[in-house]
């Protein structure tokens, strides 16, 4: 077993303060090195923290406070300013301890990133490369979001554009759905008060052209709170004047040819 | 996310109590007290020994503020941190006894119509992770916070592998950041 494994095997308990001081001592100079134990012990913190919430909130007697506050007048105050870095440079400026914790803990969510010492660097980089991924996939998402706007005033503003309201079946006769198709640009269907799907299933959604070829898949339904849409270009295989569109709820993930239930269908 | 509800301002009141202002230590107290407080009866299950380790909390918490690192969690952890280690060493100097290893075993109670009056959002998304964990983990994980038992000792008075304790305190411990970082965040 190595010494990271070892270590790695007492978090626990370290984090629950059971450690001889030996074992403590040995753990706190292994995290001073190793990011992952240290983001570990972290976490394992945090959830300990929750378990502490859990209890039931009490209100203790007034006298209480007024006993702790007169102790402290009888207190010497021990230190006024801490000795370990309580402000962190960036650049050529310098950022109080508060407005750090306030502008990390809004942005990060993560439980302030104020006191960087040498030991936590690793820590703090290995969290930030986490957040630099989450925001290079919050842009990834943000591109595609971006990209069905321009899609969908594309269709909506199209020449040969058609309107489709759809009738709800079954679980989604009170639905309110409405699909614009255009052969040029593409399909947008929305709904609302559509009901969620079976477990394990999802709304997909078909085109019906007269040219002969069978339902041709458009693709899911995305949406939550009873209200779903999807923009898409023209699928491939939808020919002739009149056009179907029919959704129904297949297993997650889609299928090729229509096999579950009706939901919604509209021509036109 | 949880944890987000008054990290802000806590960490402004800390800051100020590093700096000697006693009047930040009343602003925590009023912040903090109820939630202090039932964690140290849980702990002691002894009233007037709470109220004594409520106070010494504060104390503790007005001469090391400078020592508080936020890396490692939120002030409020911070603060239970200190209740539950005093708490404990109470519990420890107590002779060990009947109380270590008892009353746990028990589902978590009931939250009383004083904290659901509270509207507190995290206390009760707390409250349901813990309960959606396995009964044998989330029983241990009680015994180690609430009564201080260590992982050795609940191997040894359950009859358990310490392999195993291990495992399920870790597994849940796990879970439950997990599943609070799915909850919905406090407003």
């Amino acid at each position: 077993m190595s010494r990271h494994d070892e270590i790695w095997g007492q978090l626990t308990g370290y984090a629950l303060g059971e450690l001889s001081a030996p074992v403590r001592e040995q753990v706190q100079a292994h995290l001073a090195g190793c990011a992952e134990c240290a983001i570990e012990v972290r976490e394992l913190s945090l959830a300990l923290e929750a378990v502490g919430v859990s209890s039931t909130p009490m209100t203790p007697p007034v006298s209480v406070k007024d006993r702790m506050l007169a102790g402290l007048g009888s207190q010497p105050f021990p230190q006024a300013l801490p000795t370990t870095p309580t402000t962190l440079t960036i650049a050529s400026g310098r950022i109080s301890r508060p407005w750090l914790a306030i502008a990390a803990s809004t942005v990060l969510v993560v439980g302030g990133i104020l006191a960087v010492s040498q030991q936590r660097a690793a820590g703090l980089a290995a969290e930030l490369r986490r957040v630099d991924a989450n925001v290079a996939q919050l842009a990834t998402e943000a591109t595609t979001v971006a990209a069905q706007a321009d899609l969908a005033v594309a269709i909506l503003t199209a020449s040969d554009m058609r309107r489709i309201d759809l009738q709800g079946f079954d679980a989604s006769r009170d639905a309110a759905a409405r699909a614009y198709w255009s052969g040029t640009k593409g399909l947008l269907i929305v709904a609302d008060r559509l009901p969620p799907p079976p477990p394990g299933r999802i709304y997909q959604v078909w085109l019906i052209g007269t040219g002969g070829a069978g339902p041709v898949s458009a693709g899911l339904v995305r949406g939550r709170a009873g209200r779903g849409m999807l923009i898409v270009a023209p699928p491939a295989g939808v020919t002739g004047g009149t056009v179907t569109v029919a959704v129904t709820d297949e297993p997650d993930g889609g299928v090729p040819a229509p096999t579950g239930s009706k939901h919604l269908v509209g021509s036109v | 996310m949880y944890i987000q509800e008054s990290l802000q301002g806590d960490l402004l009141l800390l800051d100020r109590v590093a700096k000697g202002d006693q009047c930040a230590v009343g602003e925590l107290y009023d912040l903090h007290s109820r939630l202090l407080f039932g964690l140290l009866v849980r702990i002691l299950a002894e009233r007037a020994e709470a109220e004594e380790v409520l106070q010494e909390v504060f104390v503790q918490a007005w001469k090391r503020a400078h020592t508080y690192d936020p890396s490692r969690g939120t002030p409020a952890g911070w603060l239970c941190g200190i209740a539950r280690n005093r708490a404990i060493d109470r519990l420890r100097t107590r002779a060990r006894g009947a109380r270590t290893l008892e009353g746990v075993t028990a589902p978590l109670p009931p939250e009383t119509p004083e904290a659901v009056a509270s509207g507190n959002e995290r206390h009760r998304n707390v409250h349901r992770a813990l309960n959606s964990l396995p009964a044998e983990q989330r029983d241990l994980i009680e015994r180690a916070y609430f009564n201080g038992a260590t992982q050795s000792e609940m191997a040894l008075d359950l009859g358990l592998p310490l392999g195993t304790v291990k495992t399920r305190v870790r597994t849940g411990l796990q879970t439950l950041r997990r599943v609070l970082d799915r909850a919905p965040v406090d407003q």
